[in-house]
């Protein structure tokens, strides 16, 4: 907790409630309007009365002025499984801090949010597949199973995103709001699994952390380049023609994941490690209408 | 460009260092990356040869590079050749003694090879004033501060040496005190044959000592204590590479003697050249030498010899006895007076006269008597008297004599058919010698006899003399003419007269040779020579010791220290350390990051 999250942080965080976009239905009573009519103080909508219905719910009022019964409905709140999943590939680990430590951060803060919204957490790290993971389940005590699961997270392995989110749907029936959190460092194409994401009906937030060497490397002069997460290796000579040329290479990758986000209407959002979590919380996620 | 230290130079090899420690450093680092993929793609299309140059020329390293090369070239100090107009105040010693007249091998003398020098100096490094000083014995100013350098290489071209000896320190600082002094002049350049040492202020030397000579390096003459002639001694140097057979030669005024000898490279010797003919007081001693410096191949002396025999004459001269009484002795005819000697010749005299005397077929009234002829013969000899000594009197033949009364006592010394041939009349604290027939009629003058008996008897009679020895003296130094020059007169070698100030005391002989100088009744000779170390020349490596550190003349241009290269190390220097701060601030900056 000391190491990624501390109170103040929290504390600053209890005005702002997770948004789903979608009406998702869950099983129990929760925060986010459900698709369905249902018992809760919000006003829905009317309808004619059937027999069976309750007559709490007839609106007399209405009856007096019409003479026609109609039935008050009400728009109900259920609670929507939140998923995290969290990239703890190798590349994760580059960074300072680590993109593993500011992606925990990220999920802790957001899932705090959630838990606090009386929705269900769960957890899901993964690099070329699912890790061990923290199954959605209420109440604060799901905190502090998430905290622990973060924090005994060891970046390692390949990034297979399209695995990942093919076992992440086989673990989890029901579609809810997803975090997706990854630096996307892979070269593997994201259209399968931000298609599989979007099919199931999940309301899916793609962020990506990524770190400022991976924006703007310091590298210069002769180099031997390692891929973190297949040690893969290369002679170059840095130069600022080179760097010039990463930079555009980068760009046109970046360009290619959100247009593939944004053609499934979902929201992407790109922090860097240096940057204040609080800050992105509040400048991005809040104005992208994650949070409000 | 030179260098004053290359030395420094070595120091150059830090860059090797700093090089490698470069490579070291600038070796291949690794990095693991995220986005191994996006670099992938940039591999063969941007490592190429032009990025792998471009990063080996690592600003850093040459700024280190630089930083050295700053450092060692302060260190080395540049000279640079300086288009200024070579030196605010020049100063040009030309050496102006009498070796300097030496003809090299150019055919060039020293002095003439050493005036184009400083006509190419002062044509090459022209400078903003300059002054030219001869050097000798006695320096002369020839230019004297003068910034037009065409007036003074002209003055410069009608120069010529001297005669004089060598300069000295004390003459070098003397004549360039008469110009401003030796701090005045921003560079002294001394052309000469020779290197002066102990010279308090830097000079450039540049040596012009080309040139063999066999010269006469002393001369000097002795009157014989018997007053028959002198003995002269001499001293002769080969300073050539080869062996000389000599010859030697050594005049007075009417004869001479010769002396032949050998001398290998480099040898001095001495000799003493017997001269026993010799009557004169100017000496001269020669050596054909064909040398490249023949001023010192005649050297001069004179013999003050004021205790020449007198001679009065009276009665007839006679030939025969004249050249027998000059071949004896340096003899000086007096009309009066004290005489060494009274010749009596073919007279008659009323009283005998005093001193010593010779007569010659003459009368004394009432001493000696000559009468009518008595008998003739040849002669004998009567006694061993020592003005016989040598004399054959088997030789001599009198045709007649005359019958001789002498009254006072005397001793036949010679007899011819029983009567006195020559005779001594015994008069004590005088010598008397009686020849009673005519020369003519007996073969006396021309046998050798005659001057053997002559000679014999001026021995006899010639006072004691001193031991006088010749004298000289050196070009330029100074003769005194006594209490006035005023009715003084000096013929120079030549025999022109050397005009004289009424107020001089004093004279300065320029040229080598005889000078006859007259003060009132009296005639001197005064033998004047070229100094005897003029004809040695030193070897090329005993020069050089005074060679300063100056930086060379340059032919078109002077040098100078290039005084920005401590600035430029210093600005390098600077920049080092500053990368080195802003390097150490990210270094630990990114450990605080970390």
């Amino acid at each position: 907790m000391q190491q990624l999250l501390d109170e103040d942080f929290l504390r600053r965080l209890v005005n702002l409630r997770f948004m789903a976009r979608r009406r998702q239905g869950g099983r129990f009573s929760g925060g986010h309007a459900a698709p369905r009519s249902g018992m809760s103080i919000e006003f829905a909508d009317y309808r004619d009365y059937v027999p069976g219905d309750d007559l709490r719910y007839v609106d007399w009022n209405v009856y007096g002025r019409l003479e026609r019964l109609l039935v008050k409905t009400f728009v109900q709140e259920l609670d929507v499984p939140v998923y995290f999943l969290v990239d703890t590939s190798a590349s994760m680990r580059l960074g300072r801090p680590t993109k593993t430590i500011y992606a925990s951060r990220l999920a802790l803060a957001l899932g705090y949010l959630a838990l606090r919204n009386l929705d269900r957490v769960g957890l899901y790290p993964f690099a070329d597949g699912l890790a061990e993971c923290v199954p959605p389940r209420h109440g604060m005590a799901q905190f502090s199973r998430l905290l622990r699961r973060l924090s005994a997270v060891v970046p390692q392995g390949p990034t297979s995103l399209a695995k990942a989110v093919a076992d992440f749907q086989t673990q989890t029936r029901e579609s809810g709001i997803v975090v997706l959190i990854s630096d996307f460092c892979a070269e593997e194409d994201v259209h399968e699994p931000i298609a599989r994401l979007a099919h199931r009906g999940d309301d899916t937030i793609a962020i990506r952390v990524l770190d400022r060497e991976d924006v703007a490397p310091s590298a210069r002069g002769p180099v031997e380049l390692r891929d973190v997460e297949t040690d893969e290796r290369m002679a170059l000579v840095v130069g600022p023609a080179t760097l010039e040329a990463y930079r555009k290479g980068f760009g046109a990758h970046e360009t290619a994941i959100r247009r593939e986000f944004q053609s499934r209407r979902i929201p992407f959002f790109v922090t860097t490690t240096d940057r204040p979590l609080e800050q992105f919380i509040h400048e991005d996620l809040r104005a992208g209408g994650v949070l409000q | 460009m030179s260098l004053a230290l290359p030395g420094a130079l070595a120091l150059l090899g830090t860059v090797l260092l700093v090089v490698l420690f470069a490579l070291l450093r600038t070796r291949r680092r690794r990095r693991e990356v995220a986005t191994y993929f996006v670099w992938r793609e940039l591999r063969d299309s941007l490592s190429t040869r032009a990025q792998r140059l471009r990063a080996l020329l690592d600003p850093l390293l040459l700024l280190q590079i630089a930083t050295i090369a700053a450092v060692v070239l302060a260190m080395a100090q540049p000279l640079i050749a300086s288009r200024r107009a070579g030196f605010a105040t020049l100063a040009i010693v030309l050496d102006a003694s009498a070796s300097m007249s030496t003809r090299m091998g150019s055919g060039l003398t020293r002095y003439e090879a050493a005036a184009r020098r400083a006509d190419e100096i002062l044509s090459t490094c022209p400078a903003s004033s300059v002054s030219i000083v001869l050097l000798s014995q006695t320096p002369r100013v020839l230019v004297s501060r003068e910034s037009n350098l065409a007036a003074a290489r002209k003055a410069v071209a009608a120069s010529a040496p001297g005669w004089d000896g060598d300069g000295s320190a004390s003459d070098l600082i003397r004549g360039l005190e008469a110009v401003g002094g030796p701090s005045s002049f921003e560079q002294i350049v001394l052309l000469s044959d020779h290197s002066i040492d102990d010279l308090p202020f830097p000079t450039r030397l540049e040596t012009f000592n080309e040139g063999k000579n066999v010269g006469l390096t002393a001369f000097s003459v002795r009157q014989n204590p018997d007053g028959a002639g002198v003995s002269a001694f001499v001293e002769l140097h080969n300073g050539t590479t080869e062996s000389r057979d000599l010859r030697m030669e050594i005049t007075d005024e009417k004869s001479r003697t010769s002396v032949e000898t050998y001398l290998e490279p480099g040898d001095t010797s001495s000799y003493v050249v017997p001269f026993p003919t010799s009557r004169g007081t100017q000496f001269t001693a020669s050596v054909a030498a064909h040398d490249a410096f023949p001023y010192d191949d005649v050297r001069y002396a004179s013999l003050d010899r004021e205790n020449a025999f007198r001679v009065l004459w009276l009665g007839k001269t006679n030939r025969y006895l004249a050249a027998a009484l000059d071949s004896s002795a340096a003899t000086t005819r007096v009309e009066a007076g004290p005489a060494d000697l009274t010749v009596v010749y073919d007279t008659t005299l009323d009283a005998l006269p005093s001193g010593n005397l010779l007569l010659v077929h003459s009368n004394v009234r009432d001493v000696v008597t000559l009468s009518a002829r008595a008998t003739s013969g040849v002669a004998a000899a009567a006694n061993d008297d020592p003005l016989l000594a040598a004399v054959h009197p088997d030789d001599i033949y009198a045709e007649s004599l005359p019958l001789v009364d002498v009254l006072l006592p005397y001793r036949s010394l010679l007899t011819a058919g029983g009567s006195p041939f020559i005779l001594r009349i015994l008069d004590p604290g005088r010598l008397i010698l009686v020849l009673p027939s005519d020369l003519t009629a007996t073969n006396l003058p021309i046998t050798v006899d005659f001057p053997i008996l002559i000679r014999n008897l001026v021995s006899s009679v010639m006072p004691q003399l001193p031991t006088a020895a010749s004298h000289w003296t050196l070009v330029g130094s100074g003769v005194a003419l006594g209490s006035a020059a005023a009715g003084s007169a000096i013929l120079d070698p030549q025999g022109h007269s050397i005009a004289l100030l009424p107020e001089q005391r004093a004279f300065f002989p320029e040229v080598p040779g005889q000078y006859s100088i007259r003060v009132g009744d009296t005639t001197k000779t005064v033998s004047v020579n070229i100094d005897p170390r003029e004809s040695v020349s030193p070897e090329p490596e005993e020069l050089g010791a005074s060679t300063t550190s100056l930086p060379p003349l340059s032919a078109q241009s002077s040098e100078r220290h290039m005084a920005i290269w401590p600035l430029v190390a210093a600005a390098f220097l600077v920049l080092l350390a500053a990368e080195f701060v802003v390097y150490r601030c990210r270094v630990l900056e990114e450990r605080s990051l970390g």
